[in-house]
């Protein structure tokens, strides 16, 4: 299987008229973990909002590109249909949509017109997702988020990534609102989708904290700040800023000047 | 109890014209009105057609104290596709004794005629009352007024509307507490595409003496076009102390936020707009009868899909 790569360059962006990106370049590719940090308002849920196509942002410049394909020229939804997932760090409820239908129809718009899933597979395939991320049996009848926990919620955003396997996941602070159990089922499923695909899956994990990267160990760590990608690095990275915060990139940027 | 009933084990009556194809059971002729006396535990479904113009059904229903019943009345208007304007008019009053439950479903399951309809109740005390209507389609001039006369009455109401087109659909509801420790819900949820109109204006009144009482209503219509008519006046009029009351109403178009949530995951904007249109106004519809809710869904669906 070819590795999918995700190549953003020099991407800037801005909302409501304010500069929010101001040239990030990143690649990921195939099998391949990065870790995102930054302080608050440095712009990372920014960045997995413009590569999704949120519409309140607004690209300025660049590109992003998956295997090639310019991504910016597509609509929300056949970026994901190429290959993109966006694990939201505030999933939306949406009443009167079960879990199973909203699934269901998703699975279907990735596949031909006429080969929809056959039901049973699906049934199975989501039965298998549900146990392996220790969820409720009921999930498929409820409706979508609806009622969720904020734990359920964040575990629900991996559910539906296990059903869809895209080829690039990012996923937004996955780990706020997680008992320290649930941080483990979900970092050992999502580490255990990249194994298991073989280089199919690369993954951006956007975080505040070093437990979720104790389950999805990251080839690579990058520090966002002000809407730039002002550090790179390995997992030695993440140690220093847990000891040492973000008080360091001030002064960086006073010694840069 | 009669609830996750099939509508198999219904007593059935056919109506057309306001006259019944036969009188058994439970059923009478009184004053020109058809009338349905239920005095224990039954389940009975009107089918309600039409095919001449001019023509109504005036229907009485009573139910005993203590008893419990599920009614549905499904309307349908087979070669009714030249009936002009407010040509058919169904009335139908309910009278719920003390302590009796009834679960009431209406269908309005063709659009081809014009309809006027008015529903009554009224609710003796500690008597349980849900009521499920839904419209999808078709041009509808729908009254319902709902009296908890009997102290610990309470009502529970949830109205679907679907129009498309040219249709025109007003509901005036009117929940009039009369008595102590009443309880009232409310839930209209309607969607409009096209050229259509949909208005939706409810009222509920805490009359003087009925303290304790509750009421909250809540409506909201999806405008699917910018050129609907859409309105919802969610009134409250209290007249005592010592009560608890809330409303809420809204027109507005589709979560924008739930559109992009649902295209994240690679269903097109027009399937995630349909999926969310049904979703909502299902979120309105009894799920105890899983036959009757399936017909609705199919109906709202069908009807979404040929936007």
């Amino acid at each position: 299987m070819d590795r999918p790569v995700l190549e953003i360059k020099n991407l800037k962006a801005s909302a409501a008229g304010v500069r929010i990106l101001n040239g990030i370049d990143l690649t990921v590719r195939g099998g391949e973990i990065h870790a995102l940090m930054g302080p608050n308002g440095s712009g990372k849920s920014t960045l997995s909002s413009v590569i999704m196509g949120h519409p309140d942002y607004t690209v300025e410049e660049g590109e992003v590109l998956l295997n090639g394909e310019n991504l910016l020229d597509k609509s929300v939804d056949e970026r994901a249909r190429a290959g993109m997932f966006l694990a939201l760090q505030y999933p939306v409820e949406i009443s009167g949509v079960t879990n199973s239908q909203f699934l269901r129809t998703a699975v279907n718009a990735r596949r031909e017109e006429n080969n929809p899933i056959p039901y049973a597979e699906f049934v199975k395939k989501m039965r298998a997702a549900v146990k392996d991320l220790e969820m409720n049996e009921n999930l498929p009848k409820r409706y979508l988020n609806d009622g969720f926990s904020g734990g359920e919620k964040k575990r629900n955003e991996i559910l539906q990534m296990k059903l869809l396997n895209p080829s690039i996941a990012i996923l937004d602070e996955i780990d706020s609102g997680l008992d320290i159990d649930a941080v483990r089922i979900v970092g050992s499923n999502v580490s255990n989708m990249v194994k298991e695909r073989e280089g199919g899956l690369g993954v951006i994990v956007i975080t505040h904290y070093q437990r979720l990267l104790e389950y999805i160990k990251p080839d690579f760590v990058h520090v966002l700040s002000k809407g730039r990608i002002i550090k790179s690095g390995g997992c030695e990275l993440v140690s220093m800023l847990e000891k040492e915060g973000y008080s360091w990139i001030d002064a960086d940027e006073r010694g840069a000047m | 109890m009669l609830c996750n009933m099939s509508t198999e084990n219904m007593t059935v009556y056919d109506i057309k014209n306001g006259t019944p194809a036969d009188r058994k059971g439970k059923l009478s002729i009184s004053g020109g009105a058809v009338c349905i006396d239920i005095s224990d535990t039954a389940a009975v479904m009107l089918n309600m057609t039409f095919d001449a113009a001019g023509t109504g059904s005036r229907v009485n229903i009573s139910i005993a104290d203590g008893a419990e019943a599920y009614l549905v009345e499904k309307y349908s208007g087979a070669g009714a596709a030249a009936l002009g304007a407010e040509a058919v008019q169904c009335g139908v009053n309910i009278a719920l004794g003390r302590g009796s439950t009834l679960k009431h479903q209406i269908l309005f399951e063709d659009a081809s005629f014009t309809a006027a309809y008015s529903l009554k109740c009224d609710a003796s005390a500690d008597s349980v009352y849900d009521c499920y209507q839904s419209n999808i389609g078709g041009t509808a001039g729908c009254s319902t007024e709902i009296n908890l006369n009997g102290c610990g009455a309470s009502v529970s109401s949830h109205l679907i509307a679907f129009c498309s087109g040219s249709d025109d659909q007003r509901y005036d509801i009117r929940i009039n507490h009369r008595a102590k420790g009443t309880r009232s819900r409310m839930t209209n949820c309607g969607a409009a595409a096209d050229t259509s109109k949909c208005i939706i204006d409810c009222v509920g009144f805490i009359e003087k003496g009925a303290s304790g009482s509750d009421a909250y209503q809540k409506s909201r219509i999806i405008s699917l076009s910018p050129h609907v008519k859409a309105h919802v006046s969610p009134a409250l009029l209290i007249d005592e102390y010592d009560v608890s009351a809330g409303h809420s109403g809204s027109v507005g178009g589709i979560d924008a936020e739930a559109l992009y949530y649902m295209q994240s995951r690679g269903i097109s904007r027009a399937e995630a707009a349909a999926m969310f249109t049904a979703g909502f106004l299902m979120g309105a519809a009894d799920k105890s009868n899983s036959e009757l809710y399936e017909d609705i869904e199919r109906q709202v669906k069908g009807k979404i899909s040929a936007l």
